[in-house]
């Protein structure tokens, strides 16, 4: 549409729209936009240590260079892939079947979907709190079950090889109730036609899941998997709360790698390099994923 | 227009707090000077009655600024504070690993002209303990040193029928001793040090085995060090009589826990400073008694470990003359309130009787001022600080606690920790500017 052909009202509209949205624009440009471009800057710059905190002097690739020559900054990626595989396959794979079962009336449905989303509402800190004295070997409750037979039981946190995984099913207790309630309002949202059709047609509920239910929800399916890939990234909060990166430096992640390379050892050039880095390889991994949505999705 | 204009509220709205920066502190012409602090002092009665004594006596009013989280948070927070360029005026370092880094970041005003300015000679004051630096300034004055010593249970001691550690004795007696108390199925264990630096290094430290070699590389692996760690491995691994690092972390170990538990704790490696819990019966209850014991030396190195507290002023302090006045009084003054020994170069009679009879007095009985003065100053031992000092310092003395306590839980060969701990290490100085 031409903008010189607007009418009076329809600019003063636009005007108005423009003005809306001008607090978010300006939010975005001033605490996203603008830290987001200073920490590209600040990954080019010779500023690793406290002395060098304000140089400009340009490093060139030197930050990147001396990220990828750090063996911790790899042991960390590797951890934090770990962290992402097993928290999406799970967060989706749980969510999905809870949300089935929810989507069905049963007795005390209410209290049950109330159980399930109070962990999304808690404090990272207090979970962890709380999950480390139920899975403490010696008084937790958990580990209760072994000490009936004269075991001490596993060593969640303090085993290299449990660590970090029990870490991941903790996050994913806590974030299970978002992808819950974004299924089950999806799985509302199916006509319930297609299934009186099925029912006649002879399917089970396998085949009605298999071909009513996933291609319905699944553009849903699709965001959430964006979604759940981004926050299973975002896991300092969680290891910070149940191990800080230990036994050793078996649960550390990327994120507390970039958090103590910055804040702690003040080596803002190399810890801006290493975030580059990160969001680059999430940003390629959801080009990934949106590739195979679009292809999946042509298919249904 | 009135669609534009309640557009225009909302975008005011939105955009105000943005912008409302705060009310400048003073609107009078009061004195004041800035400072921050732990948070876990911001409630402490002597640091509150410290300001309000400095309060009185200097007419100038005192904002403290508490940084939350523990100690490494803190000091994680100034740094962050002081390189976007605080105006906070004076600036407390506990330990001269972050008072290093923080001159060698020119954080700090050189003091030596003001100081002799205000008629004092700050050498001839605090001898050693005045952190001269190469350039023949000092940045900070000391307002307090810590000295390591060996509290005991003496109610555990008693039970086992062994008498109490007295005078000078080696890590080899430490250990038959902590051998002897332990007593698996009550519970007791003889010995308990934090499994992290300088305890699981302790005798290399008392050694004084360089953490860095000529050329400014990590110098961790070195036989001195070697025969520490494989000491505490011995302890907390084979003839366990240390609590062990496993049972440390599912008990959420914090630096505090022995004055919570050390009812079934024997020993314990700490300083001065822990007195002032275990004297805290309302923090800390407790129904046991208490003694102290010198720090054991390795044979042929009789050094204690002393660290010690700095108070400096910010380049960019907004109050500079009100901070003067605060770290002079401070350097005086502070180790009168909180329970510590002045930092001075000699201590007199009537100054031994104010920091340790405060002590000796607070412990009902358990202590007396001749136990603190005779294991932590007079003791005739030599002096190392605690701290690893160079170049990506932190990151060093996290590194090896991160290394080490894989190897006390069994993950890895002392072997493969070294190798980890000297590689990561100097992966960590070739990345420091």
């Amino acid at each position: 549409m031409n903008k010189t052909r607007l009418s009076k009202s329809a600019r003063r509209d636009e005007r108005t729209g423009y003005l809306l949205i001008l607090p978010f624009v300006l939010a975005f440009a001033v605490f996203k936009l603008y830290p987001m471009l200073y920490g590209i800057l600040v990954s080019f710059w010779k500023r690793n240590s406290l002395r060098t905190r304000a140089s400009t002097d340009f490093a060139g690739l030197d930050n990147y260079i001396t990220a990828i020559q750090t063996s911790t900054v790899w042991t960390s990626f590797l951890h934090s892939i770990v962290f992402s595989v097993i928290y999406v396959v799970l967060v989706m794979l749980l969510g999905f079947i809870v949300a089935v079962l929810f989507n069905k009336k049963f007795k005390g449905r209410t209290a049950v979907r109330t159980m399930f989303y109070m962990p999304y509402v808690t404090n990272m800190i207090a979970v962890g709190i709380v999950f480390k004295y139920m899975l403490n070997p010696t008084h937790g409750p958990v580990n209760a079950l072994w000490r009936i037979f004269g075991s001490t039981g596993p060593q969640w946190f303090n085993s290299p090889v449990l660590a970090l995984p029990t870490t991941t099913v903790v996050a994913v207790w806590a974030a299970l109730a978002f992808v819950i309630i974004t299924i089950l309002a999806a799985l509302q949202d199916v006509p319930e036609e297609l299934f009186e059709v099925a029912d006649i047609e002879g399917a089970g509920r396998w085949q009605k899941i298999r071909y009513v239910v996933l291609p319905m929800i699944a553009p849903t399916l699709f965001m959430l998997l964006t979604i759940c890939i981004i926050n299973s990234f975002r896991n300092y909060t969680t290891i910070v709360a149940l191990t800080n990166g230990g036994p050793g430096t078996a649960s550390r992640v990327l994120s507390l790698q970039i958090y103590e390379d910055a804040f702690t050892y003040s080596k803002y050039g190399v810890a801006a390099a290493e975030g580059v880095m990160f969001a680059a390889f999430i940003i390629f991994v959801n080009a990934i994923v949106s590739k195979v949505r679009s292809k999946c999705l042509e298919r249904l | 227009m009135k669609k534009i204009a309640l557009a225009a509220i909302l975008v005011l709205l939105i955009a105000l707090p943005v912008f409302a920066g705060g009310s400048k502190e003073e609107t009078t012409d009061e004195r004041v000077v800035t400072t921050v602090c732990r948070a876990s002092y911001a409630n402490e009665v002597w640091y509150n009655e410290m300001n309000k004594a400095f309060e009185e006596e200097t007419g100038i009013h005192v904002i403290v600024q508490p940084t939350p989280g523990n100690d490494d948070d803190h000091d994680s927070k100034v740094n962050i504070d002081l390189a976007a360029g605080s105006t906070i005026d004076v600036i407390p370092s506990l330990g001269p690993r972050y008072y290093a880094a923080r001159v060698e970041a020119g954080f700090f005003v050189p003091l030596r002209e003001l100081v002799e300015g205000a008629g004092i000679n700050a050498e001839e004051k605090f001898g050693a303990n005045l952190p001269v630096e190469e350039d023949g300034d000092y940045y900070s004055l000391p307002s307090k040193i810590e000295a390591y010593c060996v509290f005991y249970n003496k109610d555990l001691f008693d039970k086992a029928g062994i008498p109490y550690p007295t005078g000078a004795w080696t890590w080899d007696d430490y250990r038959e001793t902590a051998i002897a108390l332990t007593d698996p199925e009550n519970g007791v264990y003889g010995s308990f040090m934090n499994a992290e630096n300088p305890w699981t290094i302790l005798s290399s430290v008392q050694k004084e085995d360089p953490f860095y070699t000529e050329d400014g590389w990590c110098n961790f692996d070195t036989p001195s060090r070697r025969e520490a760690i494989e000491w505490f491995y011995d302890m907390s691994n084979i003839t366990k009589c240390q609590m062990p690092v496993d049972e440390m972390l599912n008990e959420n170990v914090s630096w505090n826990y022995y004055a919570m538990a050390g009812d079934h704790l024997a020993m314990f490696s700490q300083g001065n400073w822990f007195t002032r819990l275990l004297n805290s019966q309302a923090d800390y209850p407790r129904d046991w008694k208490y003694g102290i014991a010198l720090t054991p030396a390795p044979e042929g190195a009789n050094n204690n470990i002393v660290s010690a507290a700095y108070n400096s002023i910010n380049v960019n302090a907004e109050h500079p003359e009100e901070a003067l006045e605060y770290v002079l009084w401070l350097s005086e003054n502070q180790w009168r309130f909180e329970g510590g020994i002045p930092a001075y170069a000699e201590m007199t009679e009537e100054d031994r009787q104010i920091a340790f009879g405060a002590m000796a007095e607070a412990s009902e009985g358990q202590i007396t001022v001749d136990d603190l003065y005779n294991c932590l100053v007079n003791n005739g031992m030599g002096a190392v600080q605690s701290d690893i000092i160079g170049t990506a310092a932190d990151e060093y003395n996290r590194i090896a606690n991160e290394e080490l306590q894989a190897y006390f839980l069994d993950l890895q060969d002392l072997d493969t920790a070294m190798a980890n701990i000297t590689r990561r290490v100097n992966e960590a100085i070739q990345s420091y500017e």
